[in-house]
């Protein structure tokens, strides 16, 4: 065994040196790097949000001036939704998946690679035009006309549009590696029905990214083309429309906050499963949910336009939509309380965050079921009562199981415990810094302090209420940094964690902390939604998966019986330099559409270069074996 | 022991469709739907008519409900022939999932349903041009 | 170690079709792309429906073209056809031959594609109609064109190495790409080619 596990070892590592780190495809590897950017993003966003607060602190305030305002809500709106949210869910996904279901990697590495590298670059980008005062400042939604060639003075709202297409290729690139490594490489007996909550939110969530991220890029590239070449799609002087960009956008964008919260929901029935000890009440029925809910988040995107003037018949058909997502939504909440009910629970940090999501998450969505009732929403439209709503959805919803997620999965990335104190301490801070920020921009908003405004006279009256959410937002940026702070002494000092610290049920547990580059030796099989608690020695394993090449195995798609066996790709340097390329055409391309053209050229050779071969026979010998009758010829790696 | 790379024999293949269309053809229709009413809905306003919105929406309930009817009917137990013998525990495992995947069509379907009826509400209490 | 093990040792080292992962990868593209020319189109459907005219002022495109064009790339689906066939039969030299009988058929639909562009008559600043339809039929072209570079790569492997067998996957599915390309140009044509004459 242990001659083998030394070979696998040898085989799946990352290379080692300089070269090899810039050519890893290890998606253990990837998924820390999505991670530790994504919540590097999620600091400068939070940054962000501080000095808004800051600013809006007291009435009349001089700290910052509108123009520099604008920049920073639109970054820190952009930010934490393009550069934060959307990579953390799938960066989980992309660590996670291939460990839940034990398999030995996920599908399309160096495609993986590339599209972490495209995520990168597209964030640096952005924040170096912001350095450089053109930054974007139109919103992180950048409406037209205020986006247009006509209002949008400069390069600002083109850097926001080339910013989605980065973000964008990088999503949809993870998306289809999830989908496939999902589908394919699940462990013989994971038929579709025993597959882990969390990585059929995994599943779904790609579903959405790949039908919904298409239609920003079609409304930031058509905006590009109005602004660079003279198009007129949101023109209505010559024929455009500027509610198609509504349309165009949060078609995408009601989506997006499910993509941001579906797999927040998986990591929910994880965490509450794992510390009651309990399957969880209603598996079926949870991945109905998630489900439905995804499918339904598509019929619902007018709702952000009910301010618009649209005829009532039409809207209403998205009003009765976005009540009937109640449903689903309605249904985990219940499976959720049914699991914990009368169980044995343990209330260490993860849980806490996880209990949280209870109470914020309801605040957030009862103040959306008022959102939907159109003539409410006419008079709360752009006001801080809709910044409040959607604050408790986003944070209650995803970024709070999220933070669980992460205090849980540390111990199996890293192979340390987070300090339990620390932990419960920045989590009481952050729950009530959170609320203490949050809450009173209800009245807020009810009063009238309209969204996305710089500063406010004295005489509105909204000073006290504004000074309280301020002392909030400071109480949550200092339990973030006791968070960090956790983070960063637990990953040299924290308690050794062991295989499965949290006797948790699902396969990631089954193997190191953290675990080896081959993920698992010997490769799992199941009988059952929660391996852990349910395996026997009568469980079979799986061998035969070769050792000294990189080979992994397919499966069936719903019933995960083994299929073949396919070699997997090396590492390479060649995302890298694809990725590379393509940035310096697309950024080149804001200035003049001939970068297109001329960085075409480039990109290409770079593509061929990661395409082509690097080992096999020649033609000619390879169809004299196929015609002497040795097909599929085995092959020889090495 | 034997892994089943034979594919399922051509009689199951309505089964399988029954099932993945209890996946997916539910929502598919209820959101195709929610087009065509939104669309239409403009109509309805010129024409000061709703009949063909009223007529959509029963032709998807009708889809929608054979696709539950369907999918129930995949579920059945009848042992799945195949060209090799297989284990016991993937034969159990595909009759789990496959009662599974037949529930969770019909239980989608009916979801559907209710979310087109839900989109029926507004066609009946609404003036066409309000 | 006396646990009970599923031996998979003898199973085969690859697999065409939606069994393998080089299907699921080409699906995931056709999905993204395909979600991206239907946004086009629908864009194209709602800005005709704001439009009195349509198109407003302006010839609709020239017929020829367009139409031949969309002979040539029926067409190119048959050495297509034949090459997708002799690669799941690993039939190295029939599949590389029709994959350069199918390169043929790029090379002349995407020069053709050269000429559409021309006798659009319209350009894409004159107007939103104008915008749409060159931006519709430009989406289509960078699919046509790709396709052409990726399968002449494709073809280049296949006559200079190195090669194995897993490479027939790869062409089998690159003739999956091929026939999306294909099948998605024949509800544009017809936006874009017809659409402003029936409106």
């Amino acid at each position: 065994m242990s001659a083998e596990t030394d070979q696998l070892a040898a085989t799946w590592q990352d290379p080692p040196g300089l070269l090899g780190w810039f050519s890893a495809v290890d998606h253990k590897t990837i998924g820390i790097r999505f991670i530790v950017t994504a919540f590097g993003f999620f600091i400068l966003g939070g940054l962000e949000a501080a000095t808004m607060r800051l600013q809006l602190a007291r009435p009349d305030n001089g700290l910052i001036g509108p123009d520099l305002y604008n920049q920073i809500f639109t970054m820190h709106g952009t930010t934490m939704m393009f550069l934060f949210a959307v990579p953390l869910v799938l960066a989980f996904g992309v660590y996670f998946v291939p460990l839940m279901v034990g398999a030995r990697a996920m599908a399309l590495p160096r495609l993986l690679a590339f599209g972490y590298w495209i995520y990168l670059f597209g964030g640096i980008f952005l924040y170096v035009m912001f350095a450089l005062n053109i930054g974007p400042d139109q919103g992180w939604f950048s409406y037209v006309p205020l986006a247009g060639p006509e209002y949008g003075i400069g390069k600002r709202a083109d850097v926001w549009a080339q910013l989605i297409t980065f973000t964008e290729v990088s999503g949809l690139i993870v998306a289809i590696c999830l989908v496939t490594t999902i589908f394919k490489l699940r462990a013989p007996g994971m038929s579709l029905n025993r597959i882990p909550l969390f990585v059929w939110s995994e599943l779904v969530t790609s579903f959405m990214v790949i039908f919904a991220m298409p239609s920003v890029m079609i409304a930031s590239t058509t905006l590009i083309l109005d602004r660079l070449v003279g198009t007129h799609f949101y023109n209505p002087a010559d024929g455009g429309d500027p509610i198609l960009w509504q349309h165009l956008f949060w078609f995408f964008g009601h989506p997006e906050v499910y993509i941001i919260f579906l797999p927040a929901q998986g990591i929910m029935s994880m965490l509450l499963s794992t510390f009651s000890h309990r399957p969880v009440f209603g598996h079926q029925a949870l991945m109905l949910s998630l489900t439905a809910t995804a499918f339904i988040g598509f019929g619902v995107w007018v709702h952000h336009m009910f301010a618009t003037g649209l005829p009532q018949l039409g809207i209403s058909f998205f009003t009765a939509a976005s009540i009937m997502i109640v449903i689903p939504t309605g249904v985990q909440i219940f499976c959720w309380i049914a699991t914990l009910w009368g169980a044995r629970i343990r209330y260490d940090t993860p849980m806490l965050y996880a209990l949280a999501f209870f109470v914020i998450f309801i605040i957030g969505g009862l103040t959306g079921v008022m959102l939907a009732s159109v003539p409410l929403d006419l008079q709360v439209h752009d006001t801080f009562f809709v910044v409040a709503h959607l604050h408790y959805v986003l944070i209650g919803g995803s970024v709070f199981p999220l933070l669980g997620g992460f205090h849980y999965w540390f111990p199996k990335m890293t192979g340390r415990m987070l300090s339990e104190r620390l932990g419960k301490i920045a989590f009481a801070l952050l729950f009530i810094g959170f609320n203490l920020t949050f809450f009173p921009q209800h009245v807020l908003g009810l009063h009238g302090m309209p969204r996305r405004v710089y500063t406010y006279p004295e005489n509105m009256g909204w000073g006290t209420l504004n000074l309280l959410a301020s002392t909030g937002a400071v109480t949550m940026f200092i339990a973030l940094c006791i968070y960090l702070a956790n983070v960063i002494i637990s990953r040299r000092s924290g308690a050794i964690a062991g295989e499965n610290p949290w006797d948790a049920p699902t396969l990631e547990w089954t193997t190191s902390s953290p675990p080896p580059a081959y993920n698992f030796s010997p490769l799992p099989t199941v009988t059952g939604t929660d391996p852990v608690w349910e395996h026997t020695d009568e469980v079979p394993i799986v061998v035969g998966v070769a050792s000294e090449c990189r080979e992994v195995l397919v499966t069936h798609v719903m019933d995960a019986e083994p299929d073949h066996k396919k070699e997997w790709p090396e590492p390479s340097i060649w995302p890298l330099w694809t990725a590379l390329v393509i940035t310096g055409l697309f950024i080149g391309s804001i200035f003049t559409p001939w970068a297109v053209v001329v960085g075409a050229i480039p990109a290409t050779f770079a593509m061929v270069g990661w395409f082509w071969p690097k080992r096999g026979q020649s033609p000619e010998a390879l169809i004299r074996r196929l015609e002497a009758g040795d097909h599929p010829p085995l092959e020889q790696v090495l | 022991m034997h892994s089943s790379t034979g594919r399922p024999v051509s009689h199951e293949r309505w089964r399988l469709a029954a099932l993945w269309s209890g996946l997916l053809a539910g929502p598919s229709v209820a959101l195709m739907l929610q087009e065509f009413n939104y669309v239409m809905s403009y109509v309805a306003c010129e024409t000061r008519q709703t009949w063909f919105l009223h007529v959509a929406t029963v032709v998807a309930v009708a889809i929608v409900g054979a696709v539950a009817v369907f999918a129930w009917r995949a579920s059945d137990g009848h042992p799945l022939e195949d060209e090799h013998p297989t284990h016991p525990l993937e034969d159990e495992t595909r009759r789990q999932r496959t009662r599974w995947m037949s529930g969770f069509g019909v239980a989608l379907s009916l979801l559907s349903i209710l979310v087109i009826l839900s989109m029926e509400v507004p066609v009946i209490v609404l003036r066409t041009c309000q | 170690m006396s646990r009970p093990a599923i031996d998979v040792s003898e199973l085969p080292p690859l697999a065409f079709g939606h069994r393998g992962i080089v299907w699921w990868a080409t699906m995931g593209v056709i999905a993204i792309e395909g979600a991206m020319f239907v946004l086009v189109m629908v864009t194209y459907l709602y800005l005709k429906g704001r439009s009195p005219h349509w198109p407003p002022g302006f010839f609709p495109p020239d017929l020829r073209w367009g139409t031949l064009n969309t002979i040539v790339l029926l067409a190119s689906t048959v050495p297509n056809q034949f090459a997708k066939s002799a690669a799941e039969k690993f039939d190295l030299r029939g599949a590389r031959f029709w994959l350069v009988v199918a390169l043929a058929f790029a090379l002349a639909f995407n020069i053709i594609r050269i000429f559409e562009f021309r006798t659009l008559n319209v350009w894409w600043d004159s107007n939103a109609y104008g915008s749409v339809t060159w931006t519709l039929l430009g989406l289509h072209t960078t699919h046509i064109l790709t396709d052409f570079i990726d399968s002449c790569v494709l073809a280049g492997v296949l006559y200079f190495g190195p090669v194995k067998a897993s490479l027939m996957v790869d062409l089998s599915e690159n003739s999956l790409y091929w026939y999306f390309v294909v099948l998605a140009w024949l509800p544009i044509y017809a936006l874009i080619y017809w659409a402003p004459r029936l409106a």
